[in-house]
């Protein structure tokens, strides 16, 4: 997987050149972290990586990691005009050879703690609006303290933008490592574990994180107010597993997602069959992993309808289909059985048929009567997605949608007043690191401009 | 139908086909040249000859850089327009050099040989190189006037030490050039060919001189005085040598619309008259074909071998002969020069009755916005772009200019009418 820099680097600098260069380039406006992908690409272009790695990394704090795992045939790939023309460019190899080849060239130095910014790039809705960062002429304001819940992708990115900002920032994250979810959960063969960890690290090392706080535990909304924080940012993510009201859940042999994704220690398990229930890129990833470690093993995937509704990226599923992951669709799991010393023996399913359309534009689907059949499987492996802990929001007083999300509005503002929220915990059904990085942007640029139209009377 | 005859008349040689291998390193030794002869070259001229290189001096290195469409880095180098270098000299003796000649030219009778020679300007020296280089049975000789290696800025050949300063190199003074054609023929009688630098104010002029003086051909021309580039981390030209560089030689594909312009200009002149060698960015038999069409009798390639080695012979001359056979040619001296007579020396000579408009294919329209970008900005602000990514030329503002053809990714996505036509 970790290919050689030198061999990539004629066939990444051919790649920059086949970009058109388009007018009003789709990519531009369809990179959620605001990246002007069209000229880094340009830049590249011109063999100047030097321009190219800055243009990414001063809108991007986790550029290089999205040149590794971003969805780019969802984003800035989407409507790439190259496409018409044979393939679309590929985008995300150029970010992760234009940060490679500088770095390799420069001795590993980044942009990301090179200079104050002024302006950002945002994009909303796919329209990108350069936000200027107030220069307030009262410089205590700037010295307003920030707490940010949370050290992922979101919680890292507003805490850099903000220290850059002049604001003094202080990270609470509840595990021992920063990262969030690129460091629990992302599977090995998306990015190489060491190479995510260095990035992290990299970009840690620049903030102050206060390591095993853990909101509603350590840390409160209401008492972090008493320590003297102007604004809380929170960017917790959501960690609790969908469950599966299933018999025999209880039995050996039965996981959820992160006990795959996370722990290590399921890999001394012997597997020969095992099925993964769910369709979603958490699935996908599961899937890949459980084949990554035992390529003899037969993994399924059980989901209830088609490869249509499936909500995995394109690209992931394909991913799947050629690492061999077998699906078994339109097909419901109605029970788990064991054997004497419950351990799983095999999987009971039923076929569905697609029904009616629901409100999410997908088919439901009605159970096929008689038409039941079994997998024989040694682990059962529930992958159905994540959602917010509802009920630790709602007692730090705040007020969450039905699916348990963090109701913002447009500035990243929750109901109690001085608090934000992005990332995962706001949900909008777009849980990848660049969206984290897009939330944290905003989050860094509408802190700032509630603090400095504040004025002196505050705090 | 009959196969084309490749041969050509030079220097009252009749070559079998008109490629020639240039004077540069690629015919630095016998054994290279009998290489390429064997390969189908039709001959070659040698790498200059000098005196020097006895003193066994080693060449400078390193010699070669790329230059690039874009920046000068040197990770990037697939988008070469050409290559300069600085200083080469041949690593053996003299007189190893010229028995290996001969020794070609022996086993390669129907091959042209020209063995090239340069000096400092001193009358004595370069007597006693013509005597050497003549007595190799070589069919010519090539004075080579035109590496500035007596001059100021001493690049690419080999005279470093003790040169005698005239203010320019040969090549760039008349009243030098004369001397050393005259000298040369007080000594030979073989054909000479001059190769005439291009960094002069008038390249007519100095070939005329050439012509006057009794030369037999020009070579056209030289590499070009350039500057390589720098290095932005180090701050340190390119190429460098011990952190510093100098000025260099440019060649390669870059040269050839400029040395095109320098033969057609010798070529229309009537009262020059002589063979014609075309040196300049020849890269595959396209330019080649073009250089014959302005006029040049025989064509030297050298940065092409030098990158892709002499097995482009076949192509040359495979995409030669398929020209003439589309043209109906029976032989190049058909179509040698036939060029000139459709390029007038300046545009008031053109006729302003064309009149053309861009149109835009909307099906092969691919709505990249280039051609909008590139009018708005670089043209006549005559074609519209919609939020939908469609292109549309307003007729009245359109002049023809074809930038937005130039910019398509597209071909044939944007063609020409005639203007008269399309508004009725």
């Amino acid at each position: 997987m970790r290919d050689k820099l030198s061999e990539r680097i004629k066939g990444s600098f051919i790649e920059a050149d086949r970009c058109l260069n388009c007018w009003d380039a789709p990519c531009d406006s369809n990179c959620p972290a605001g990246i002007n992908v069209s000229s880094f690409i340009r830049s590249l272009s011109k063999g100047d990586y030097v321009s190219a790695a800055e243009i990414i990394e001063r809108e991007n704090p986790f550029g290089y990691i999205c040149g590794w795992i971003c969805p780019q045939e969802a984003l800035c790939q989407k409507n790439c005009i190259a496409k018409q023309l044979g393939s679309a460019i590929d985008i995300r190899s150029l970010q992760r050879f234009a940060i490679d080849i500088f770095r390799k060239n420069y001795k590993g130095n980044t942009f990301l703690n090179d200079y104050k910014v002024d302006k950002l790039n945002i994009n909303i809705d796919g329209k990108n609006h350069i936000e200027n960062i107030s220069k307030i002429p009262n410089h205590n304001q700037k010295r307003k303290k920030v707490a940010i819940i949370g050290a992922g992708p979101s919680g890292l990115t507003t805490g850099l933008f903000l220290l850059k900002m002049g604001y003094q920032v202080v990270i609470f994250e509840k595990e021992q490592l920063a990262g969030g979810r690129i460091t629990h959960g992302i599977p090995d063969f998306r990015i190489p574990r060491e190479v995510s960890l260095a990035e992290i690290e990299s970009l840690s090392c620049l903030l102050k994180i206060e390591y095993e706080k853990e909101l509603g535990k350590d840390i409160n909304i209401s008492t972090l107010f008493e320590e003297g924080f102007s604004v809380i940012y929170l960017a917790i993510g959501k960690w609790k597993e969908y469950s599966l009201d299933i018999k025999g859940s209880n039995l050996k042999g039965f996981f959820h997602a992160d006990n795959i994704l996370i722990d290590n220690d399921w890999k001394e398990i012997q597997y020969q069959n095992a099925v993964v229930i769910g369709a979603g890129n958490v699935a996908m990833d599961v899937a890949r992993a459980l084949i990554e470690n035992n390529k003899k093993s037969n993994v399924y995937i059980v989901y209830r309808r088609t490869s249509k509704e499936m909500p995995a990226w394109q690209e992931e599923r394909e991913n799947g289909w050629e690492e061999g992951v077998i699906f078994q669709f339109l097909s419901l799991p109605v029970e788990i059985v064991g054997d004497r010393s419950a351990n799983v023996q095999m999987i009971k399913c039923v076929r569905t048929l697609p029904g009616e359309m629901d409100i999410t534009a997908r088919r439901q689907s009605d159970i096929l009567k008689g038409y039941e059949f079994n997998i024989p499987v040694d682990m059962v492996v529930t992958a159905l997605g994540y959602q917010p802990d509802h009920k630790l929001l709602i007692y730090q007083g705040l007020i969450v949608d039905k699916k348990g999300f963090v109701l913002v509005d447009e500035n990243l503002k929750t109901n109690i007043e001085n608090v934000f929220a992005g990332g995962d915990i706001i949900g909008k059904g777009r849980s990848t690191v660049v969206h984290a990085v897009a939330d944290g942007k905003r989050a860094a640029i509408n802190i700032d401009k509630y603090l400095s139209s504040r004025g002196e009377n505050i705090g | 139908m009959v196969k084309p005859n490749l041969e050509v008349e030079f220097c009252n040689f009749q070559c079998e086909n008109p490629f020639l291998l240039g004077a540069s390193p690629i015919s630095r030794n016998g054994e290279m040249i009998e290489r390429a002869f064997q390969m189908g070259w039709g001959g070659a001229i040698t790498k200059s000859v000098a005196l020097e290189q006895d003193l066994k001096d080693c060449s400078l290195s390193p010699r070669f850089i790329n230059i690039n469409n874009g920046g000068s880095n040197t990770e990037f180098n697939f988008k070469k327009i050409g290559m300069t270098n600085i200083d080469f000299r041949i690593d053996k003796s003299v007189k190893d050099t010229l028995d290996s000649f001969a020794k070609v030219k022996e086993g390669f009778p129907h091959k042209f040989l020209a063995v090239s020679i340069k000096s400092e300007y001193k009358e004595r020296n370069w007597k006693k190189l013509a005597t050497l280089a003549a007595n190799t049975g070589a069919d010519a000789l090539e004075l080579c006037l035109s590496c500035p290696d007596s001059g100021k800025d001493n690049f690419c050949c080999s005279s470093s030490r003790g040169y005698q300063n005239i203010g320019q190199s040969i090549g760039q003074n008349e009243y030098a050039i004369k001397n050393v054609l005259k000298w040369a023929r007080e000594v030979t009688k073989l054909p000479l060919i001059v190769k005439l630098s291009p960094n002069v104010s008038d390249i007519k002029k100095i070939a005329h001189t050439a012509k006057e003086e009794g030369a037999k051909a020009i070579a056209v021309a030289n590499s070009f005085k350039s500057i390589s580039g720098f290095n932005l981390r180090t701050l340190e030209p390119l190429p460098t040598i011990e952190g510093i560089s100098s000025v260099a030689g440019l060649t390669g594909p870059a040269l050839k619309p400029i040395v095109l312009y320098y033969v057609s200009e010798i070529n229309k002149e009537r009262k020059i008259d002589l063979d014609i060698s075309a040196v300049g960015g020849i890269s595959c038999a396209h330019d080649a074909i073009e250089y014959l069409l302005v006029g040049a009798n025989t064509l030297q390639i050298v940065t092409e071998v030098m990158w892709e080695g002499f097995g482009i012979i076949d192509e040359l001359r495979d995409g030669l002969e398929r020209f003439m056979r589309y043209h109906n040619f029976r032989s190049v001296k058909d179509f040698i020069g036939i060029g000139n007579r459709k390029i007038k020396s300046s545009s008031k000579n053109l006729s302003r009755n064309q009149q053309l408009i861009s149109n835009i294919n909307k099906e092969k329209c691919i709505g990249c916005g280039k051609c909008y970008i590139a009018c708005r900005d670089g043209g006549y602000e005559a074609i519209l772009f919609s939020q939908e990514r469609v292109s549309e030329v307003i007729l009245d503002k359109c002049v023809g200019c074809g930038l937005c053809q130039i910019v398509c990714p597209v071909p044939d996505a944007i063609y020409y009418t005639n203007k008269t036509t399309r508004r009725e």
